[in-house]
């Protein structure tokens, strides 16, 4: 079942809520509203004939205007991927977790909001992931500016090769 | 000991005054003879387990220092005596300081009883196979206390992994001995020696399929006694660090390991003289050794050669297996050993009194073991020949690389 | 909500609470596990990752296409090639550029050599933790073998940056085949015997590792793990059969499946075994691709500035340690827009976390090595 297949199949679902196939390059993919998301990932992990148990990543993208996340399934039943995208205002970067559908999710989700500070409700255990707890800021998110110094430690280094 | 300072003392006429002070300074002298000789052992024996540790590995290992890096252990001490001795902060200094002494004396003192030569031994105690047993348990304290003492998470993991341990597997040690002790009828080791011959089917080993089994559940237990891979869960490198060593540095560690490798001898020793026959020469009665000055230095060439091969087999073991979890170490020690060790001693019982009245089954039972043992000891020759020929690389075969 | 809140949510009485790593004998790099252990027995390992974290994936905005090849080698750097391939494949994609056929050889037997040089260090540090050191040695022995041929084959032994984008850098000759052939002759009838009867068929390796976490097929596949983690647990899963890229169709090679060896489906030891397979397989593979390797380019013509139309691409290789995927968004300029790695690691730490509770703590050290874990892929 390839993408369309599956726009089609989940469309019956929520006609509404889901735009229609973009391809964009190599890669297709639709958007989905954000209320529906665990709805939406339930249909597709067990509905026959789709099952999309496997999530490979979770990626969150600033897309200057606002941020977009990119969630990526397998179905080893059927042996096929599908890329789903979903839009978050940048001013309330919130949506659910679908961690308890999936375990993989809890990490990627941290990820997420470790780096890109988009905020996953009921999610079990939010924390930073790579960075410090007490590091400001979310470093790949495009209008990031790194800190001067961190807990007095200089960032930047002094150039030296202009001096002589 | 005691027999060599009277000699001396009628030697040379000493009167009963000063009898004393003869009598401590043999001693004493004995005492640094065997110090010399447990560290010589055991420093030169770091060396040969990690050339061996190199040939098993497809590496060269320490072949820097002197003629193929002989001196490599003594240059490891040195660098461990001039090493600053760190204690760390929030230690319980003394008993972390008085910790490595411990574990030294205790397996140092088994030197007492173990002997050389029908002559040379430090005192041949009536009761030297209990000595032995109850002398080792301070090496238990010892770890026990470094593991505490270090105020860290690890060693304390370590020690107390290492305390239950060596106090269960002391059980198995006891046991599988008592086997021996049945047939022979004392405890002193020197007597147990003189009750085996010197050809390989008079020795206890081969006595009856009791003590058979026992040398094997004798070695196994012996192994975990002493913290050896594949019971070297106590310092269990990649789970808990270094286990009780963790904080040591400088000579204090160096005692741990010296203990380590001293142990390697006692284990090699305890097997030779009980099992294996001793100082023992094949066709010379005992009388005629014990007066001889070189029939006693054979022999104590031959206790060392089959000591020396036992130790062996260890660093074989070392280098080959892995290691058990905790509890399958434990479930080993007292479902399986412990059993199977009474059982042993319960045969051990029953040949014994057997051979009361029929002398031929001994002999005809020692054969059978014999022949056995060497069908076995070929099978292991042959699996090293196939190995050795089935794989193409011969670089580490040469005899000095 | 820190690390410190977290600990205290859940602290109970009687427990130790163990600090594993960052510098740890067993933790195969810098992660760090946090042991709440009841003795013996854990309650919980819960990860701390993110010592390694450099932000390759920041760079990657700042970096031209080619100019980011290097840094892909440090996303793995026990199986390098793969990151490599993974990522030119995608910016291919986005290009729309047909690479020669014998650069997709070399890319294959490149990759293959990297694949069995991986498992041998997965499966030697694995018995070592284990406590058996002479398995490792003799992996690390094989494996510099493999490190003579990638040094001749691109001029580096551990991060390659063989890859270019539209095929490879450098041209292999007969020297190079020649020790191929020679390693291949050594390495299938003769290490992987001399290795099954030292360490994978010994009695003490295959008590520590049955049924030690195991992971059921319906747990693998949600806990998102991929790999030779996951066919261990008897999903017959490989992106090199089931959605074939470069020239894996022409070449014959099964998929080693976990089958229960010596108790459940999906135990440590089925994972231990798994990559004992794969690593023939993957001999199998080099010597059909040695001997098959046509004539031809090795670098198809690509402009000198790399400049790719808008576009999103998913490239996914079968690494190592599983799927190794690139999500790359172009937006038309010289660098990439975002570049996002999948990798297979980051999820087996979920995994880790999962499985941990309950078991031994000389147990944790059989699932970490099982998993076969490298922290630069967790942290990226």
């Amino acid at each position: 079942m390839n993408i369309s297949e599956v726009h089609t199949e989940v469309k019956k679902f929520f006609p509404e809520k889901i735009s229609d196939v973009i391809a964009s390059g190599p890669l297709s993919f639709f958007y989905f509203e954000p209320e529906i998301i665990k709805e939406l990932f339930l249909v597709l992990r067990d509905k026959i004939g789709m099952e999309f148990k496997h999530l490979s990543y979770i990626a969150a993208v600033d897309n200057k205007e606002c941020f977009e996340l990119v969630y990526c399934l397998y179905s080893y039943r059927w042996g096929n991927v599908i890329h789903l995208k979903t839009r978050l205002s940048r001013e309330n970067p919130i949506i659910k977790s679908i961690s308890d559908l999936f375990v993989a999710a809890e990490w990627h989700e941290r990820e997420a909001y470790d780096l890109m500070g988009i905020i996953f409700e009921e999610h079990p255990d939010l924390r930073r992931i790579m960075m410090p707890d007490d590091f400001e800021g979310h470093p790949l998110r495009k209008d990031f500016k790194e800190k001067d110094n961190y807990h007095g430690i200089p960032t930047s280094r002094e150039k030296i090769l202009g001096k002589f | 000991m005691f027999e060599i300072s009277s000699k001396i003392l009628d030697y040379f006429g000493i009167s009963s005054d000063f009898s004393v002070i003869v009598v401590v300074l043999v001693f004493f002298v004995y005492g640094l003879f065997a110090l010399t000789f447990a560290s010589l052992f055991a420093g030169i024996t770091s060396w040969y387990e990690r050339r061996i540790a190199g040939r098993m590995q497809s590496r060269i290992g320490p072949n820097r220092v002197g003629y193929q890096g002989f001196w490599q252990w003594l240059a490891d001490g040195l660098k461990c005596w001039f090493k600053e001795d760190i204690i760390p902060k929030d230690t319980d200094s003394v008993l972390f300081r008085i910790a490595p002494y411990f574990v030294f004396t205790g397996v140092l003192s088994t030197f007492v009883v173990i002997p050389f030569s029908p002559t040379i031994v430090g005192s041949d105690m009536n009761v030297g196979l209990v000595y032995i047993i109850a002398i080792t348990a301070l090496v238990v304290a010892g770890i026990l206390m470094a593991g505490w003492a270090s105020n860290s998470k690890w060693t304390l993991l370590g020690g107390i992994r290492s305390a239950a341990q060596m106090i269960s597997y002391e059980i198995p040690v006891a046991l599988s001995l008592i086997v021996v002790i049945i047939p022979a009828g004392t405890l002193s080791l020197q007597k147990i020696i003189q009750m085996q011959g010197g050809a390989p089917y008079n020795w206890f080993i081969f006595h009856n399929p009791g003590t058979f089994a026992a040398f094997f559940i004798y070695f196994t237990s012996a192994l975990a006694e002493g913290n050896r891979t594949p019971f070297d869960l106590p310092e269990a490198e990649s789970e808990l660090v270094a286990g009780y060593n963790t904080e040591y540095s400088g000579m204090r560690f160096l005692f741990f390991l010296f203990a380590e490798w001293m142990n390697l001898y006692v284990i090699g020793a305890i097997a030779t003289a009980v099992f294996l026959g001793g100082w023992r020469i094949p066709g010379i009665a005992y009388e005629v050794q014990a007066a001889s000055l070189w029939l006693q230095f054979v022999g104590f060439i031959i206790f060392l050669i089959k000591a020396l091969l036992l130790v062996n087999v260890i660093i074989w073991l070392r280098w080959t297996l892995p290691r058990l979890r905790i509890d399958q170490l434990m479930i080993m020690c007292y479902k399986y050993l412990i059993p199977l060790s009474v059982i042993m001693i319960l045969l051990s019982v029953f040949f014994t009194v057997i051979y009361y009245s029929l002398p031929f089954l001994s002999l005809a039972v020692r054969i059978v073991l014999f022949i056995l043992s060497l069908i076995v000891a070929g099978y292991f020759g042959y699996r090293v020949y196939f190995n050795i020929k089935y794989f193409p690389d011969k670089t580490y075969l040469r005899w000095m690389i | 909500m820190t690390l410190e809140e977290r600990l205290n949510l859940v602290k109970r009485e009687n427990e130790i609470l163990l600090n594993m790593g960052p510098q740890h004998p067993s933790t195969h790099g810098v992660i760090r596990f946090i042991v709440r252990a009841d003795g013996e027995i854990m309650v919980e390992a819960l990860p701390v990752v993110g010592y390694l974290h450099r932000g390759i994936e920041k760079l990657a905005e700042q970096t031209p296409y080619t100019g980011f090849i290097p840094y892909t080698d440090r996303v793995d750097y026990l199986a390098a090639m793969f990151a490599n391939h993974a990522y030119v494949m995608g910016v291919e994609k986005l290009l729309g550029i047909e690479v020669p056929k014998r650069a997709e050889y070399l890319r294959v037997i490149a990759c293959e050599l990297n694949r069995i040089a991986s498992h041998l260090i997965a499966l030697g540090s694995m018995a070592m933790d284990i406590g058996a050191f002479t398995p490792f040695l003799h992996g690390i022995r094989e494996r510099e073998l493999i490190n003579d041929i990638t040094e001749m084959l691109c001029g580096a032994r551990l991060t390659y940056n063989y890859m270019r984008v539209g095929g490879v850098s450098k041209d292999i000759d007969d020297r190079i085949i020649k020790k191929i052939n020679d390693f291949l002759d050594r390495f299938l009838p003769g290490f992987i015997d001399e290795f099954n009867r030292l360490i994978t068929n010994n009695e003490i390796l295959v008590k520590r590792c049955v049924n030690i976490a195991t992971v059921s097929a319906d747990e693998a596949i949600n806990f998102g793990l991929v790999g030779p983690n996951l066919r261990a647990s008897g999903v017959k899963w490989d992106l090199r059969k089931n959605m074939p890229y470069s020239v894996y169709p022409e070449l014959k090679f099964e998929v080693p499946v976990g089958e229960g060896f010596r108790g459940e489906v999906g135990d440590s030891y089925d994972r231990f075994v798994v990559r004992v397979k794969e690593m023939e397989e993957s001999a199998r593979i080099l010597k059909q691709a040695v001997s098959q390797l046509p004539e031809g380019e090795i670098l198809a013509k690509v402009p000198k500035r790399i400049k790719p139309p808008k576009g999103e691409v998913y490239s996914a290789v079968e690494s190592a340690r599983g799927e190794l995927g690139y999500y790359i968004i172009s937006d038309g300029t010289e660098n990439p827009y975002r570049v996002k790695i999948r990798t297979g690691s980051f999820s087996a730490m979920k995994a880790i976390h999962i499985k941990s509770q309950g078991c031994f703590i000389a147990d944790l050290v059989v699932l970490i090595a099982s998993m076969d874990i490298v922290a630069p892929e967790i942290d990226r």
